[in-house]
């Protein structure tokens, strides 16, 4: 029965170790559930001359039930461990690190999904363009003053990084069939210096829709949606002529100032307005370029500067601290 | 473009609207307004009458006292600019002391000219309110790329007058001309650069001081005064949009204006004193010797109008459009001319705007009979078309037909409405340069009957299927997971530095911008890390030390295919402990906690454990002897491990910064295999615990692969296999490491029986210690 001394020690090492009710689980199956050898051990008495059976049988009842009991004494102490000791509830938790989406992509992905709730797609375009796809498609001829606005990075003849998201507006028409309506998120470029409102890259939302029928009456409606979702349902939205080459008639589109409600203040510089994007129906010569009819589909389109946006509702005064990403800055947005 | 409600008044006479209703009108006409003075402000002193007398004329200047209050002041001024008897004049007082126009000038240098008072007055006497209307307001306006017309007082006045029903006069033009014709001859070059050039020559011209209404008229308008030659022409700009320029004849050479591209390298100083090379596709006005002004930029310094100009040649022409914008942006010289011939003048006012000059100089000058020309002002009229019905479809409201033509023709529009005629035919105004389509009528009417009457309607779209892109949707699971993690996101700034591009080690892959705003951004980024550097250094700098950090952007680099290529990225970086310092004992970020997150993410991104191998990779900028490649399938899809310190210290920065990148396209584009759920397993697991010692090199991964291989040979029933245990030293002989690893069996069809179990553990120990160096643990007595 040398075994059955060995089974005890090994017992008693395991139990040792023992600090998890899972760990303890497992022992208790090891040595006194299905798995453990009492049988085994039993089996053999009936082997052993009468005096040695009664001696050992004893002593497996005996270890048996000390196993028993330090496994009930284990668990006890497993399950008290916690309570047992005098806890100070003040010291401070082991809280782990809190992650944040950055501001004007959490501003972006606000905005896509309100768009997509409209049932409008999401494509995208890329950064490094040709002059067609980012001016003369969109009806800016080289030596157009439009171009003075919108100065550009080249990278080869022909070839700039995209000064805004339109030349996705042809794009889109190339691949799609009308009707459709599409948002394209993306990062623009222009050949501004670093300001508090200018940075030489910036992200861009355009919006474009194609369709038979379409009037300024279906954006602003589209865009009156869009503003009271975005910034509330009290908000106001006013329509201004404006002017891109690529949108005939063009607005600039403002939003009541939310801080004093339209009557004029400081934020707002006392307009009582704040623009937030430009928009328009698109231009025939957009449509011929795209290769579509302009007799046989109407669009209209709008774009708008996803930095000053999420300036306006987080009231962000200087856009440089979104391209510094300091993680103080970062943290406040992790509530969002 | 600035303009004081007194001047729109001039243009348009029964303009009876509060000035805050002006800038609102304006504004929702498409001239936004950006800024708003009162025109006192535009004055900084009070405005005050002083005594002239005692004038002592000099050679070039002359001496006189003014009196103001009971002081006496000895001034000097240029001959030009002072009367010749006792005069009262304006002066501008601050706290007693007298300034004289224009304001900015130093004290003790000469005075350029005196205003003459233009009322009767006692000297001393407050006269801002008689000079200034209190009420009056200035107005800066936006004016949109396409309205060159708006460049201008008469056309600010047409657009107000348009929406307001009111008509607009122009100012007058009257003169008379002495029958002397002039000796000057004129020749046209380059008639496709300037299809109209008109002159007028004037002799005996009297340069002086322009009367207080111009001077006034001027500070309103933003411009600085001069003389009266100088001052009439910027004037006539400034009400008519018709840029003019006036020469002092005297000094033309040959008695011949000849306009003429300009000779490769020619120089010219212009009237701002800096001398400017010239290149051939610029257009200038020269004599029969060099070129006298930059045609609609600027004029030349020598033939600039001084005190000492007795003959004048005045100009007013048309200048190609695209030529000068881009003589002006080669020279980089943005000038009012220039910004206005750019977006187009109104072919059918030239003449008009050099007689308004002629008209204000009246006497100071004798304009020869008749006028130099060459060319034809007026281009072909345009006509368009367009259906009411159309303008309707197009704006979403209806509108009265009749109520379209009256706007039309309140902005100048002839229009023929034929009855009983769906279409109707408009002729363009000559101003217009920008209408040549039924949708620019549709946004004139649109414009004027405002865009507030806009009707919002919840768009009737036809259905669009739509899409759901699945690459975007895994982008977003896997941005939302780093978030989820504690990681904040990131947007660094794309341009980089010729010494970062060069840290890259493929420096002529990498793409430059030709045009740079500075060297510090003269590359596109080819890798995140290069970009985010300056994101880690500021956050390390700024004392900012746990943090995780990542973000999803594009890198760019010259194709091979294509001439540039773009490529999706994931870059994180992890530095720190990711407790707070009373539990940080353990929990310092490792490189086995950016393992970790790399791969939770390739589980979220869909590749099972088997395809995904780490590997020791070298990357730039990555600490060799800790860092890793990731290869699935074959392929590479990123690398990550700890910046190396040496490295970071050359850009000024320090830490233990872990950092990892990963091409993003390939990781969202994974084929989802069609889903298949696992049966859930309820027979009881049982457990092995196997310790082995192995030689210090033996990397866990073989292990792991020899234990793999025999669960697959024998088909066992395994659940997972995980290490638990790794040391090194005490109890463990030289030369040697321990590997502890639990190994879970669990059969989903049946309970197992030990006796099942310990034989493939014996299976598994035995296919262990064929590897050479496995010594089982249990095999050893004393160690």
């Amino acid at each position: 029965m040398q075994e059955l001394e060995e089974y005890w020690e090994s017992f008693q090492e395991e139990i040792k170790k023992t600090t998890t009710l899972s760990d303890w689980n497992y022992l208790k199956g090891k040595y006194i559930g299905k798995k453990s050898r009492w049988g085994e051990f039993l089996n053999k008495l009936k082997e052993l001359p009468p005096e040695e059976k009664r001696v050992w049988g004893k002593k497996i009842n005996q270890l048996k039930k000390e196993m028993e009991e330090l496994l009930e004494k284990k668990y006890q102490e497993l399950l008290s461990t916690e309570e047992k000791s005098e806890i100070d509830i003040t010291l401070p938790g082991k809280k782990g690190w809190l992650g944040s989406f950055h501001p004007v992509l959490l501003t972006r992905d606000w905005i896509l999904t309100i768009f997509e709730s409209l049932g409008f797609r999401v494509e995208e375009g890329p950064e490094i363009e040709t002059e067609f796809y980012n001016f003369e498609a969109l009806n800016i001829p080289p030596d157009h003053p439009a171009r003075d606005d919108q100065d550009s990075f080249y990278l080869a003849p022909g070839y700039l990084l995209r000064t805004h998201t339109s030349p996705a507006q042809i794009r889109v028409m190339e691949k799609l069939k009308p009707p459709f309506k599409v948002v394209v998120p993306g990062k623009c470029y222009r050949r501004d210096a670093f300001d508090a409102t200018h940075s030489p890259m910036f992200h861009q939302i355009e919006g474009l829709v194609v369709a038979q029928d379409i009037s300024m009456g279906d954006l602003k409606g589209t865009l009156e949606v869009f503003v009271h979702r975005f910034f509330g349902e009290d908000r106001k939205t006013r329509f201004r002529p404006g002017y891109f080459p690529f949108t005939e008639p063009s607005a600039e589109v403002d939003v009541s100032c939310g801080v004093c409600g339209g009557k004029g203040c400081r934020s707002c510089g006392y307009s009582g307005w704040l623009e937030i994007l430009g928009a328009g129906l698109v231009h025939p010569q957009v449509f011929v370029h795209a290769g579509y009819d302009p007799q046989k589909v109407r669009g209209f389109a709008f774009g708008m500067g996803v930095e000053r946006v999420a300036m306006l509702k987080f009231g962000i005064k200087d856009i440089r601290w979104f391209m510094e990403n300091d993680v103080q800055f970062l943290e406040q947005f992790n509530t969002f | 473009m600035r303009i004081s409600y007194s001047i729109l008044k001039k243009f348009l006479p029964d303009l009876n609207l509060p000035g805050e209703e002006l800038i609102t009108l304006l504004t929702e006409q498409g001239l936004t307004v950006e800024k708003t003075w009162k025109a006192k402000e535009l004055f900084p002193f009070p405005l005050m009458v002083a005594t002239l007398n005692n004038v002592k004329k000099g050679m070039l200047y002359s001496e006189g006292e003014v009196h103001f209050r009971g002081k006496t002041e000895k001034i000097k001024v240029n001959n030009w600019g002072i009367p010749e008897v006792e005069t009262k004049i304006i002066v501008g007082v601050e706290k007693g002391i007298l300034h004289f126009l224009p304001w900015e000038k130093g004290k003790e240098e000469t005075i350029d000219f005196l205003i003459p008072f233009p009322f009767s007055a006692e000297e001393g006497e407050d006269v801002t309110s008689l000079l200034l209307d209190d009420d009056d307001i200035v107005l800066d306006i936006e004016v949109t790329a396409n309205r060159g017309d708006c460049l201008s007082c008469l056309g600010l006045a047409r657009e107000v007058g348009a929406k307001l029903g009111l008509k607009w006069q122009i100012p007058q033009a009257d003169y008379e001309e002495t029958d002397a014709s002039s000796d000057f001859s004129l020749e046209n070059q380059a008639p496709d650069l300037c299809p109209y050039y008109t002159g007028k020559h004037l002799r005996r011209i009297s340069i002086r001081p322009s009367p207080w209404w111009v001077l006034k008229e001027l500070s309103f308008l933003g411009l600085r005064p001069i003389n009266n030659v100088v001052d009439f022409t910027n004037l006539v700009m400034m009400e008519i949009g018709q840029p003019l320029h006036a020469f002092d004849a005297s000094v033309i050479k040959g008695r011949k204006i000849i306009v003429r591209r300009a000779r490769e390298g020619e120089k010219l100083i212009t009237i701002d004193g800096v001398e400017r090379e010239l290149s051939s596709g610029m257009l200038v006005i020269a004599d029969t010797e060099r070129p006298i002004g930059i045609a609609g930029v600027m004029g030349g310094k020598e033939s600039e109008i001084t005190p000492f100009t007795s003959e004048v040649f005045l100009e007013a022409a048309i200048f190609d459009r695209v030529a000068v914008r881009k003589t002006a942006k080669a020279l980089g010289l943005r000038t009012d001319a220039s910004a206005r011939f750019e977006r187009g003048v109104d072919p059918e006012k030239v003449i008009y705007a050099s007689s308004r000059v002629l008209h204000l100089l009246g006497k100071d000058g004798e304009p020869a009979s008749g006028w130099l020309i060459t060319g034809n002002p007026s281009k072909e009229e345009r006509k368009v078309s367009f259906v009411p019905e159309e303008v309707e479809k197009t704006l979403g409201y209806s509108i009265e037909k009749e109520e379209m033509i009256k706007i039309l023709t309140g902005l100048g529009f002839e229009v023929n409405s034929i009855r009983g005629e769906e279409t109707i035919q408009v002729t363009v105004p000559s101003w217009r340069s920008d209408i040549y389509l039924p949708v620019d009528i549709a946004e004139e009417i649109g414009r004027i009957y405002g865009y507030d009457k806009i009707i919002p309607r919840l768009p009737q779209f036809p259905f669009d299927p739509g899409n759901q892109d699945k690459k975007r949707i895994k982008e977003e699971k896997l941005r939302k997971h780093l978030v989820d993690k504690g990681l904040k996101e990131i947007v660094s700034f794309p341009l980089i530095s010729p010494e970062v591009i060069d840290l890259w080690g493929e420096k002529e892959k990498g793409i430059e911008i030709k045009n740079p705003l500075s060297q510090e951004q003269s590359y596109l980024r080819p890798h995140l890390l290069l970009s985010a550097l300056e994101v880690l250094k500021i956050n390390i700098t700024r004392g900012r030390n746990n943090w995780g950090l990542f973000e999803i952007g594009k890198v760019f680099r010259r194709g091979i295919n294509a001439l540039f290529q773009e490529e999706e990225r994931l870059f994180m970086a992890l530095t720190g402990y990711l407790l707070p310092p009373l539990w940080q004992k353990s929990g310092e970020v490792d490189i086995f906690s950016l393992k970790g997150l790399v791969e939770e993410l390739l589980e979220i991104a869909g590749f099972r454990e088997e395809e995904i191998c780490f590997q020791e990779g070298r990357g730039f900028a990555l600490e060799p002897s800790c860092s890793f490649l990731v290869d699935i399938s074959g392929k590479e899809v990123g690398r990550g491990g700890l910046l190396s310190p040496s490295w970071i210290k050359e850009w000024g920065f320090w830490g233990k910064i872990y950092i990892a990148e990963f091409n993003l396209d390939w990781l969202t584009s994974r084929e989802e295999k069609a889903f298949q759920l696992k049966e859930i397993v309820t027979f009881p697991s049982v457990i092995r615990d196997i310790s082995l010692l192995v030689d210090e090199a033996t990397r866990w991964g073989e292990i792991e692969g020899l234990v793999a291989q025999t669960i697959s040979q024998e088909q066992m029933e395994v659940e997972k296999v995980e290490l638990f245990d790794l040391f090194q030293g005490k109890n463990v002989p030289q030369g040697k490491k321990n590997f502890s690893f639990r190994i879970t069996f669990r059969s989903p069809d049946r309970t197992l029986n030990d006796e099942e179990v310990d034989r493939w553990i014996q299976k598994i120990k035995a296919h262990l210690k064929v590897k050479e160096g496995v010594l089982l643990r249990e095999e050893l007595v004393n160690f």
